[in-house]
């Protein structure tokens, strides 16, 4: 008579196999493959255009890149910038790649409780004013990139100038 | 006519004295992002001989952030460790070696409160100095910490700022 459950065994026992051989594999891979997203190349290059872009318009700003969870990946504050725009740059970056959107649509959300929570949460301080894009691939975001140092759409202008670098 | 010569005479010498003055009391040219991205680059080079990946962070003297970069393959939290050893660098004039377990130290704490807890006491930046005027720090992270240190040790000779 068939055994119905052999099959179910000999399943059973290749799955676990080739769970175990998976998790051998990924232990023996070493550095974790870096995700997908902005490269320091990209960063750095994107960096020059908005600086290009900025000296064009008259202004002085720092601009910042950061990956899909918010994590700076490069910044630089043009000479002239005042301090506190490294910080707006990349809190504003940060909280537009950690929604997707653009900075300057999420300033309702500013005042509501759940903004102290997500901002409480971030290692930087979140900047929930305009100045700061998405970076999207194939309808994803992998990062954000913003400026500040100017008025809020010149700081945009610098980041749209810039994104095709990405 | 003797007068006035020794009038001239007086005068020329406060102009030279004043010039002098000025120049001593002059503070040194500012560190530029030119100067930080600059660095940021040697000090690329200086990773890449030994297959490190940094991250990069150059401040002001004051100890704000002028430039940072992170290498792909860098832990993202390399950047605020490589931005926090530059500031504690500026802001003692110091390696951030010599305040290596000092973090305990008053003065110390003081400082970190002012900056929002931002600095990093270990090893891995340096002051750099412009005619022996501390004008800024350059600090990485994301090797052990004398690699880190070796770099930026390595990028401040090779694009020797002046």
């Amino acid at each position: 008579m068939f055994d119905t459950r052999r099959p179910l065994i000999a399943f059973a026992g290749v799955l676990v196999t080739a769970l175990a051989a998976g998790s051998v594999a990924a232990q023996q891979r070493g550095a974790p493959t870096p995700p997908p997203g902005p490269t320091m190349e990209q960063a750095l290059s994107a960096l020059d255009v908005a600086r290009d872009a900025a000296d064009a318009a008259g202004v002085k700003l720092s601009c910042a890149v950061v990956d899909s969870r918010g994590d700076l990946v490069a910044l630089a504050r043009m000479d002239g910038a005042r301090f506190y725009t490294t910080d707006v740059a990349r809190g504003k970056a940060a909280l537009s790649a950690v929604f997707g959107q653009p900075s300057g649509s999420l300033g309702t959300f500013a005042s509501s409780p759940a903004f102290q929570n997500f901002n409480e949460a971030a290692q930087t301080p979140l900047y929930p004013f305009q100045g700061a894009l998405p970076i999207t691939r194939a309808g994803e975001t992998v990062g954000a990139m913003g400026c500040s140092g100017a008025s809020s759409q010149q700081d945009e202008d610098a980041v749209s100038a810039a994104l095709d670098r990405f | 006519m003797t007068h006035l010569r020794r009038m001239t005479t007086m005068f020329a010498l406060c102009l030279l004295t004043g010039a002098v003055g000025v120049a001593a009391a002059q503070s040194p040219d500012p560190l530029t992002l030119a100067d930080a991205l600059a660095l940021i680059r040697a000090t690329e080079t200086a990773a890449a001989e030994k297959d490190l990946r940094l991250s990069i962070a150059v401040v002001d003297g004051r100890g704000d952030l002028i430039a940072v970069a992170r290498q792909p393959g860098a832990r993202p939290t390399t950047t605020d460790t490589a931005i926090g050893k530059a500031m504690v660098s500026a802001m003692t004039g110091r390696p951030s070696a010599a305040t290596t377990g000092q973090g305990e130290n008053a003065l110390y704490q003081n400082l970190n409160d002012s900056t929002g807890g931002r600095l990093r006491f270990f090893r891995g930046a340096v002051p750099i100095l412009r005619d022996g005027y501390t004008v800024g720090a350059i600090g990485a992270s994301g090797a052990s910490a004398q690699d880190d240190e070796d770099a930026v040790v390595a990028a401040l000779r090779a694009v020797g700022i002046r």
